[in-house]
């Protein structure tokens, strides 16, 4: 059988990379905050630091055992969309509820990333207002897996 | 594959398993090969730049009109 010897453990990143990685999610999620005048979100740190490091850990996954099959950028946002609502990260001072205010700066990196994709393949994408708030109804309080999430990407570029 | 090749026909059940595990890996190739391939960032840094690269030729309007009628409920926008 394989040799779990010879496999190299994953080292998380290291605190610059880390940093680096962070930088750019706080810089977009800012932005998109101050283009729709939304409160700025307070950040928790280790939540935000478990978050990079599992898209890492996914990242490294696929680069091991499918390197045929590159995850690509719309793969690697629905990583961070995927994790964004599972960790909450980011919260509002006060009273909000963390998962309603998670749910949507994952939501719009999420369309953005499609949007992007669409844009890079010379298609459209299929999000109609109705398919909006389904997609926001399912990613508050259904049980979306990774890769059902990534296939759902990938079907609204038509 | 025979279940009793195992002990029984130990040569057969190994030219048996070899000819099965060969298919198998061919046709997992074949069905990966097929998987359209993206970009990859290596990184896991420059993926944001790809992000930002498009945003001016995005048309999210109804996106956006969404997250802040959700955002407003909640009091996120004033």
């Amino acid at each position: 059988m394989i040799n779990l010897a010879q496999y190299p453990r994953f080292a998380p990143p290291t605190r610059e990379q880390s940093l680096l990685c962070a930088r750019r999610l706080i810089a977009y999620v800012r932005d998109f905050a101050q283009s729709i005048n939304a409160c700025l979100p307070l950040i928790d740190a280790d939540r935000l630091n478990e978050l990079i490091v599992r898209v890492e850990q996914r990242r490294v996954y696929f680069h091991v055992f499918h390197p045929e099959m590159k995850m690509g950028e719309l793969n690697e946002f629905v990583l961070y969309t995927f994790w964004i609502l599972k960790l909450c990260p980011f919260r509002l001072p006060g009273d909000f509820d963390p998962g309603l205010f998670n749910r949507d700066l994952a939501f719009a990196i999420f369309t953005r990333a499609v949007f992007n994709e669409a844009i890079k393949r010379e298609k459209k994408t299929h999000l109609t207002r109705a398919i909006i708030d389904k997609l926001l109804y399912d990613f508050r309080y259904r049980d979306l897996s990774k890769e059902a999430m990534m296939t759902l990407a990938e079907t609204l570029i038509i | 594959m025979n279940v009793a090749d195992v002990v029984d026909n130990p040569q057969r059940f190994e030219a048996e398993f070899m000819a099965g595990y060969d298919r198998w890996l061919a046709q997992k190739k074949k069905e990966e090969a097929a998987i359209v391939n993206h970009r990859w960032s290596p990184d896991g840094v420059s993926a944001w730049d790809w992000l930002r690269e498009g945003e001016s030729k995005m048309d999210t309007s109804v996106v956006d009109a969404a997250i802040v009628e959700s955002m407003r409920s909640y009091g996120a926008i004033k």
